[in-house]
């Protein structure tokens, strides 16, 4: 018996193993080896080599081996750069790079990831690039002087090599099609058809499975990090959030946090209600991404607001289960009660490398680098592989091959390109070829469409570019304390209606007096600095 | 050896320390080597992992830089301290702590006592062996996977409580987010995952009970559940005794991990405990010398509560660790 058990499980593993091994996209190992055969680049070249040691954050399913790709050993036979990185998970990220900080044992390159650009230069253990800044033009360059306050720090300095994507979209407000057929309803234009929509979806059966109270009306998400699950909302209410939903702009340009916006107690008033009514489900403070995509994919599900992809995704889940009317809508942001209509821009600018102490002897090769990576060699390595065989140039513009982009991202990701854990800029040219793999909008089959019309289509002329979070000294002593287990916290309690609004108020002033003043001075004081106001 | 102590102490120290009381020390150590090789990677871990740390507490008096060490990190006195026993939510913290842990200890800490003694009762060996098996097998299921357990269980979309509500006719609640249910949560499914493993101790605790008692118990005219009583139960008592002084040593931290996974916003004012606003403030704030401050404040109401408990052992039932 028990050797039975042990031949099915071997058995199993070798059959993963093989069925992984197969999955590998059609031109990875072509990539891999044209690039050992690569000559040396003549725009940069270290005669005596270059080792960069790296301790980044890994993501998506991007190679993680130094040969797993054709990118490590292309910029190693082009410019003699040897740059080895120790990649690690997002999960507790923040606790390993406080292990490595406690060993001392830095590498060249760290990425802060949650433990906070900020934090390190608290600790003394990444170096200043503002004089550095000469060197590295073509990273200067990609940033753009528009978007320089995004890559500064709350200090006013530059600690970071940035990635850029120069899309806006990403997620977008869905809506399910088949079920706004049966209703008989069209696309909610306003606040008022929209409360309508989510009262319908509530009192209909439309799963057809015989349960007419399990649908959710309004299924919202707590994002990867607990931080989005009021985007859309306070959105709707005109208010421009952060990334994390926790501070905006005013109308008179004051930089601070969202509930001091005129507009916050209506707001949550308004989503009290939502949640008093169950249009808004019991789950919105719990809910997981992964959580949210089970219950789409489940047939409960009439609007959210997530990542456009899953419009393809879970129609496609559906519809492999038998539902084959099943579409997910990109639809326009939620219309508010005022009529604002908008929603968070992609964040262009985003911190990824800090040059550590360790490479103080060192930082100028390490930029002189850089600044060929962001280059046309470089870039177009990041952006497209190499030429010949994963592209080629027609009209001086470059066109990645069929095989590369027929299955979307995924296989030219998997390949390597776009390597955005280690960052560059993703040019529009290689993302719009992705997105539509090849084929024109009507050739797509309809979850496709709506996938990319989530992406690059319905929401265009609604982002509004979102404040940043600045990380001051103030916020980052009291964010656990005060924000994510303080006014969050509260927050969740007055749309449960466990403390009524009013209480929410008291508390929060409580709250500010224990130290949110300070981070709302300082943030403010801070974005003047930023934005030379 | 009798003789040799005798010597030691009537000669004094100057034979404590002579080549031939060290000779003997060194003798006896090596008869004994395998036992002390045994021991050696216990003592270790506490030296590296309970002693050694002991020395970075004085970082609750530091603004505490990781790399720049103590000697590159600015002293700040008892600020964080201030700043702890000033938090008007500090109150709320211990008493979250102290309800966790106490409803944890008063439920679930006799469960494995009376799981063991009805197990012992078991006449079919291999019926028994069965149940122990079955019953310590969730104790090898990691915190991490009974946390996402629980959630799906408590899901009202997708969890089965929520089916089986739906089928009796009542409307489902998300379990996790209604602090009422917090404690309960924590307790079920604690006794679930423990009560196995945790009466592996008893069990051979009875098995090395002396079978006379229970002969004798019989020709006394005892039955079952009088065997029980007087002669399983005491046997029982010191282990159960100092199992208990050492859990409530540990009061304050069990749970960790279970509680930590299963906070949400909506439950925390039930759910924030010392232990986990210490990690939160050390491992997601990175203030490492408040973390500090926090974690020595529950050390030492820890070390408070086992020194009442050894010494309530103690005028009870003469039984203490020290």
């Amino acid at each position: 018996m028990k050797k039975c058990l042990a031949l099915f499980l071997s058995l199993v593993l070798v059959l993963s193993l093989g069925s992984s091994l197969a999955d590998d996209p059609p031109l990875k190992q072509a990539l891999i080896d044209a690039a050992k055969t690569l000559e040396p680049s003549k725009e940069l070249y270290f005669e005596n080599g270059l080792e960069i040691s790296a301790m980044g954050m890994i993501f998506n399913n991007y190679p993680t081996e130094f040969d797993g790709c054709y990118l490590w050993p292309a910029v190693e036979k082009l410019t003699n750069t040897r740059i080895t990185v120790d990649w690690r998970v997002e999960d507790n990220y923040s606790t390993q790079v406080a292990t490595v900080l406690a060993s001392g044992k830095l590498p060249d390159l760290l990425t802060a990831g949650a433990y906070g650009v900020s934090n390190l230069v608290n600790e003394g253990a990444i170096l200043e690039l503002d004089e550095y800044l000469d060197l590295i033009p073509h990273v200067v360059a990609a940033v753009g002087e528009d978007r320089m306050a995004k890559w500064r720090q709350a200090d006013g300095h530059i600690y970071t090599l940035p990635t850029i994507v120069n899309v806006p979209g990403s997620q977008t407000v869905m809506v399910r099609k088949d079920w706004l057929d049966a209703l008989g309803m069209s696309e909610p234009q306003t606040w008022e058809d929209w409360i309508a929509l989510w009262r319908a979806i509530k009192a209909n059966d439309l799963n057809g499975n015989g349960d007419p109270n399990d649908e959710i009306p309004l299924a919202l998400e707590q994002g990867a990090t607990g931080e989005r699950s009021m985007a859309s909302l306070l959105n709707a209410f005109g208010i421009r959030a952060s990334s994390d939903c926790q501070f905006c702009v005013l109308d008179d340009g004051t930089y601070t946090m969202v509930y001091e916006h005129p507009r916050y107690p209506e707001f949550l008033a308004a989503v009290r209600d939502l949640y008093a009514e169950g249009l808004i489900d019991q789950e919105f403070a719990t809910r997981t991404q992964a959580e949210l995509f089970t219950i789409m994919d489940s047939n409960k599900v009439g609007t959210c607001m997530t990542w456009a992809e899953r419009c393809r995704i879970s129609a496609n889940a559906l519809r492999d289960l038998g539902d084959e009317d099943a579409l997910w809508e990109a639809v326009p942001p939620i219309t508010g009660p005022y009529g604002d209509q908008m929603t968070q821009e992609r964040e262009a600018v985003s911190s990824v490398w800090c040059i550590t102490i360790a490479a103080k002897d060192k930082i100028e090769d390490i930029l002189r680098f850089f600044d060929w990576w962001f280059a046309e060699e470089g870039n177009n390595l990041y952006n497209y592989g190499i030429e010949g065989v994963s592209y080629d140039m027609v009209d001086g513009v470059a066109q990645l091959k069929p095989e590369m982009v027929s299955n979307g991202f995924v296989d030219y990701r998997q390949s390597g390109c776009e390597f955005e854990p280690f960052g560059n800029e993703w040019q529009t040219n290689a993302f719009m070829q992705c997105l539509f793999a090849g084929q024109p909008m009507d050739a797509l089959d309809a979850p496709s469409a709506e996938f990319y019309s989530g992406l690059a289509i319905i929401n265009n002329g609604k982002y509004y570019s979102m404040p940043q979070t600045i990380a001051t000294e103030e916020y980052t002593e009291y964010r656990a304390e005060l924000i994510q287990t303080g006014v969050c916290t509260l927050r969740d309690q007055c749309i449960a209606g466990q403390i009524s609004v009013d209480d929410f108020f008291a508390s929060y002033k409580t709250l500010k007096d224990r130290g949110l003043q300070e981070v709302i001075d300082a943030g403010s004081a801070a974005y003047a600095l930023l934005s030379g106001k | 050896m009798v003789k040799t102590g005798k010597t030691a102490e009537h000669k004094g120290l100057s034979v404590i320390n002579s080549p031939r009381r060290r000779q003997l020390i060194w003798n006896r150590i090596w008869r004994s080597r395998y036992i002390y090789l045994m021991i050696l990677p216990v003592v270790a871990y506490f030296i590296i992992f309970k002693y050694v740390p002991m020395w970075f507490l004085r970082s609750g008096f530091y603004d505490y830089k990781l790399l720049k060490g103590f000697e590159g990190s600015k002293m700040v006195g008892f600020k964080w301290f201030e700043r702890l026993l000033t938090n008007p939510d500090l109150f709320r913290y211990i008493k979250n702590t102290l309800t966790l842990n106490f409803a944890a200890l008063f439920i679930l800490f006799p469960q494995p006592l009376i799981f063991a003694l009805l197990l012992n009762e078991l006449r079919n060996k291999k019926f028994m062996k069965g149940i122990q098996t079955i019953s310590y097998l969730p104790h090898f299921v990691s915190t991490v996977v009974l946390v996402s357990m629980i959630t799906t269980l408590c899901s009202p979309s997708i969890g089965t409580i929520a089916r089986f509500v739906k089928l009796m006719g009542g409307t489902p609640v998300n379990y996790l987010s209604e602090p009422r249910y917090f404690v309960m949560i924590n307790v079920i499914s604690g006794f679930w995952q423990s009560v196995g493993w945790d009466a592996v101790i008893y069990i051979s605790t009875l098995a090395g009970i002396d079978q006379v008692l229970y002969e004798a118990a019989k020709i006394d005219g005892a039955n079952r559940f009088q065997q029980v009583l007087h002669v399983s139960l005491p046997g029982l008592a010191n282990t159960f005794v100092l199992l208990l002084i050492m859990q409530v040593g540990q009061l304050l931290n069990v749970n960790f991990e279970k509680v930590y996974l299963l906070q949400n916003t909506l439950n925390l004012s039930v759910s924030e405990m010392l232990p986990t606003f210490t990690y939160k403030t050390g491992m997601e704030s990175h203030n490492y010398g408040y973390a500090t401050a926090a974690g020595l404040f529950n050390s030492v109401i820890s070390l408070i509560l086992v020194v009442i408990a050894n010494m309530v052992s103690r005028k009870v039932n003469e039984i203490s660790l020290f």
